[in-house]
């Protein structure tokens, strides 16, 4: 009887191990979702999704210049100097503020477009002919990581908006 | 041969071993740290044709008093040189890699 108990309550353990390792496999692999027609797609039509995806990358590495280009520009020729100009005359914390966050959030930007980038780099280099959901699963961290710069690029938008409000406001209060 | 040719000839290796070398430590920290992804000088990612160009040529002075003229100009070049962020609808958009995009079809 005490055996039976023993190997009843291994058998309960090994349940509870393999029902965790399905649940945190399920959670981390979208791949798991995949269906046969999905898998078949991926296979039949790599070639196109791995053009589709080289020219993405080109496309996205110029909006990347374009963008952090115009970031450099509106803070070296705008933000920079008239918060120097205001701290001879009169310093505004909420403006400078804001410039910091600008370069903070200008600097993050760099950083997420290498993470996104790398991310996309991994996922061309996967044969999505032989195996589509491993490339259906590193599809999913590259679009994480786009999202992530794309809320990038928003919060950027955010600032710019608030520098704008922030010196109309320092303009009525002069 | 001669001790003189020799160290010709330890020079020489030596000279391509060191420059191999530092060859691949150079391209493993231009990829390591992320370089790769913000150069666009390399093949493959110069452009087709000439780009906008993002030069303008004003820029605010740091010197001079603060006026509300001073900050109206401000603002009118301020907003000028935004409207051309705006012309990028949606950067780094879901789009191009939804499912829809990559010709994977809907799950059934």
């Amino acid at each position: 009887m005490q055996s039976f108990r023993t190997a009843h309550s291994r058998l309960s353990l090994f349940g509870i191990f393999l029902a965790g390792i399905f649940a945190l496999t399920a959670s981390i692999s979208p791949a798991s979702a995949l269906s046969a027609l999905q898998q078949g797609a991926i296979s039949q039509h790599c070639g196109t999704i791995t053009q589709s995806l080289s020219t993405l990358r080109r496309a996205d590495s110029q909006t990347r210049i374009y963008l952090g280009s115009y970031y450099e520009s509106l803070l070296k020729k705008f933000i920079i100097p008239l918060n120097i100009r205001l701290t001879k005359t009169n310093p505004d914390t909420y403006l400078m503020d804001l410039q910091n966050r600008f370069t903070d959030t200008r600097n993050n930007f760099s950083q997420q477009f290498i993470k996104y980038s790398q991310k996309l780099d991994e996922l061309i280099a996967v044969d999505c002919r032989t195996n589509p959901a491993s490339f259906y699963r590193s599809l999913g961290h590259v679009r994480a990581e786009r999202q992530k710069l794309a809320e990038i690029t928003a919060i950027m938008s955010g600032i710019i908006d608030e520098h704008i409000i922030a010196v109309q406001n320092l303009g009525a209060s002069l | 041969m001669k001790s003189g040719g020799r160290n010709l000839l330890f020079l020489t290796g030596a000279s391509i071993v060191l420059a191999t070398v530092a060859t691949i430590v150079s391209l493993l920290i231009y990829y390591l740290s992320g370089d790769i992804y913000l150069d666009r000088s390399r093949p493959g990612f110069l452009p087709d044709k000439p780009e906008k160009t993002t030069s303008q040529r004003y820029a605010f002075s740091d010197s001079g008093e603060i006026n509300q003229k001073v900050l109206d100009d401000y603002l009118k070049h301020f907003q000028k040189a935004t409207k051309s962020l705006d012309q990028i609808e949606a950067p780094f958009s879901e789009a191009p890699l939804s499912d829809d995009s990559l010709g994977i079809p809907a799950d059934e």
